[in-house]
């Protein structure tokens, strides 16, 4: 098996060496969990985002960033939330005449290593409206090691009155 | 006694200091003691003639020497821990040479305890601690006097000194090592638990402990309780040790600075059968190793830059006033490339057993200022605390880096920022061997921070390009500065505030 080994510039400087023979496989998973599948409206909604790097071998740079008005919010996350109709949730609306001050976020993990991030999704999405909600995680793939993103598992969250 | 002194010269025999008779020595006076050890007088003192014509000797007369007072106990009092043993034994003055003897083996099988429930003492003297409280032992013995007319009789003495048991500091905790008196090595920011032991004579009743920690009561303090950060971030701090932990019978602490001679005391106050007794107390003494020479050392990019970065979800691919030269996708859209604005990168030599670099960023202020094409502005102000996470996640290689970015909106005819903040140099020792307390094993210890900023401006060209310009020069603001138990503490996560 041939080894490719990408060395990326200053902030991404970490090196990645993709092994080809595993070039289809996702380079890292996302897992989440959340402590209370059942809240009341206008209650916080925690989510654990575990990110796992699945190589033996190679440590990965997973870029993200954080807004300085949300900062407990890794941009690199991004979220799907659906209502129990299938129907996607919209985002809470930002207001656009502020500008992003952004942080950008580098994830370092070595082989085998994963972070965990915790993040209140209803300061992202009105969850107010009593029902089940499902929500699922993506996050982009660096381009250095592949294209597109890995999605997480589903979990459910029931909001009641 | 016979001595052949013809002999001790032809042989070069060496007396007690080493130096010999000379070969040519006819004659002088002499000096000699019997190091038998039997009770009868033991010097012998006269003049010698030495003929080597015909080898005989002739000698002058003989007068004894013995000790006098002061008799005394070698430690007064003499202290040691319960259960642990300590050698006594006895001195006396002996005036023939205007010395200090040890003569303890007059006293062999004569000493004795006021109280064997508190020490016990064995024939050669040597103590055992049975329970924490205070006595007497004394040690009766007879010695030869310098009386030679009455052909240097004995002399009996019995001293005395009080024997005071004291609690151990044991290291681990109950079943830990016993580390009283003792100077041990330990590492910065490794879990430390003393336990004081110690057992009470029947009716005795412990009514309170106390430990004294170097450090402890200091600004910043140096030896401390915990290192704690929420699970959330929100909040962040050393935690002192309070005066409820100062006051258990076991104290777990960490020291956050190196140092020599660093000695605990545990005083246990206690009464027997309601009576208030002097308070026992013992020490223990540390090496407190760390990091040697402990640094940080800043690159600063010259000057803000404008980005167009690749946006993503709700985050448009536009421009950004950027305090560096990286390019590549917007934060949390993908991955930059680059020059960040700024880089640490730590060093200093780690103590044996080594540990881990980490670091924390402080957001000290920041102003973000608005300015409208009509004029009119705002101005959104960061509230100082926590910059992201904890520990402050941007790591590559080791190094700590950042760049931060202003999203550049086209409504906007300038934008302007100015930025300041601290990157503390954190670092974990790996925990000691044998600790069984997971996390608690260690704590993060401060080794120092590096202050740094940058401002600079975003103005909107009539063809809706920008141009940055740059205040100063950004980075350091001063040169890095050590810790020395200064802690980052913050009270929340740096949130950006409504523009007003």
């Amino acid at each position: 098996m041939k080894i490719l080994c990408v060395g990326l510039l200053v902030i991404g400087g970490a090196t990645a060496c993709l092994g080809q023979g595993h070039a289809a496989e996702q380079p890292f998973t996302v897992t989440i969990s959340i402590e209370n599948s059942t809240v009341k409206a206008d209650s916080a909604v925690t989510i654990d985002i575990n990110l796992k790097n699945t190589s033996t071998q190679q440590t990965l740079t997973l870029n993200g960033g954080f807004d300085a008005s949300t900062p407990e919010l890794d941009m690199g996350n991004q979220f799907e939330v659906r209502d129990d109709r299938g129907q996607p949730t919209p985002g809470r609306e930002r207001d656009s005449r502020t500008p992003l001050e952004m942080t950008p976020l580098f994830h370092t993990l070595r082989p085998g290593e994963s972070f965990t991030e915790h993040e209140d999704i209803s300061r992202l999405y009105d969850l107010r409206r009593p029902g089940r909600y499902v929500i699922r995680v993506s996050r982009v793939i660096p381009k250095e090691l592949g294209k597109g993103s890995v999605k997480s598992n589903s979990i459910t969250l029931t909001v009641t009155r | 006694m016979w001595v052949d002194i013809g002999k001790l010269i032809r042989q070069t025999i060496p007396d007690k200091n080493g130096k010999t008779l000379p070969w040519n020595v006819t004659s002088g006076s002499y000096s000699i003691r019997d190091i038998s050890g039997n009770r009868t007088p033991t010097l012998f003192e006269g003049k010698v003639i030495y003929d080597k014509t015909y080898g005989h000797v002739a000698y002058g007369c003989a007068a004894c020497c013995g000790w006098t007072q002061p008799v005394t106990l070698w430690y007064d009092p003499i202290i040691l821990t319960f259960t642990d043993s300590a050698d006594d034994g006895v001195f006396a003055w002996y005036p023939c040479e205007s010395e200090t003897d040890d003569v303890s083996s007059s006293f062999t099988g004569g000493w004795s305890s006021s109280n064997t429930s508190i020490v016990t003492v064995n024939t050669y003297g040597v103590h055992t601690g049975q329970l924490v409280s205070g006595t007497t032992t004394q040690a009766h013995g007879c010695l030869p006097t310098n009386d030679a007319h009455r052909n240097c009789p004995n002399l009996c003495y019995t001293p005395s000194a009080p024997a005071n048991v004291t609690a151990k500091i044991l290291l681990g905790g109950s079943n830990g090592t016993d580390v009283t008196n003792k100077t041990t090595n330990v590492v910065v920011g490794q879990q430390i638990i003393l336990y004081g032991s110690y057992a009470l004579p029947s009716g005795g009743s412990a009514t309170s402990f106390s430990w004294s920690i170097p450090g402890s009561g200091s600004n910043p303090p140096t030896a401390i309780s915990n290192f704690t950060v929420a699970s959330d971030f929100t909040s962040g701090g050393p935690a002192p040790l309070t005066s409820g932990q100062l006051s258990a019978q076991s104290v777990t602490f960490y020291f956050v600075v190196p140092g020599n001679s660093q000695t605990v005391t545990f005083t246990l106050n206690y009464t027997v059968n309601g009576t208030a007794q002097t308070a026992a107390t013992t020490t223990a003494t540390f090496t407190v190793a760390g990091i040697t020479s402990p640094s940080m050392q800043t690159q600063a990019y010259p000057s803000l830059t404008i980005q167009t970065l690749t946006g993503c979800g709700s985050i448009p691919t536009g421009p950004w006033l950027e305090y560096g030269n990286a390019s590549g996708a917007a934060p949390g859209c993908g991955s930059l490339q680059g020059t960040p604005g700024v880089l640490f990168n730590p060093s200093g030599t780690q103590p044996s057993g080594g540990g881990t670099f980490s670091f924390v960023q402080l957001i000290n202020s920041s102003t973000t200022t608005l300015t409208q094409p009509s004029g009119a502005s705002c101005t959104a102000t960061r509230t100082a605390g926590l910059d992201t996470a904890y520990p402050y996640p941007n790591v590559l290689s080791g190094q700590a880096v950042d760049a931060p970015a202003l999203q550049l909106l086209s409504n906007y005819s300038a934008e302007r920022r100015s930025f300041n903040a601290s990157m503390y140099l954190m670092w974990t020792p790996n925990p000691a061997s044998g600790c069984t307390a997971g996390a608690a094993c260690t704590v993060a210890v401060p080794l120092g921070y590096q202050t740094w900023a940058f401002s600079g401006s975003a103005t909107q060209n009539s063809n809706g390009s920008w141009t940055a310009s740059t205040g100063g020069t950004p980075g350091p603001t001063a040169a890095f500065q050590l810790a020395n138990g200064n802690y980052p503490t913050w009270q929340n996560i740096s949130t950006q505030g409504a523009c007003q």
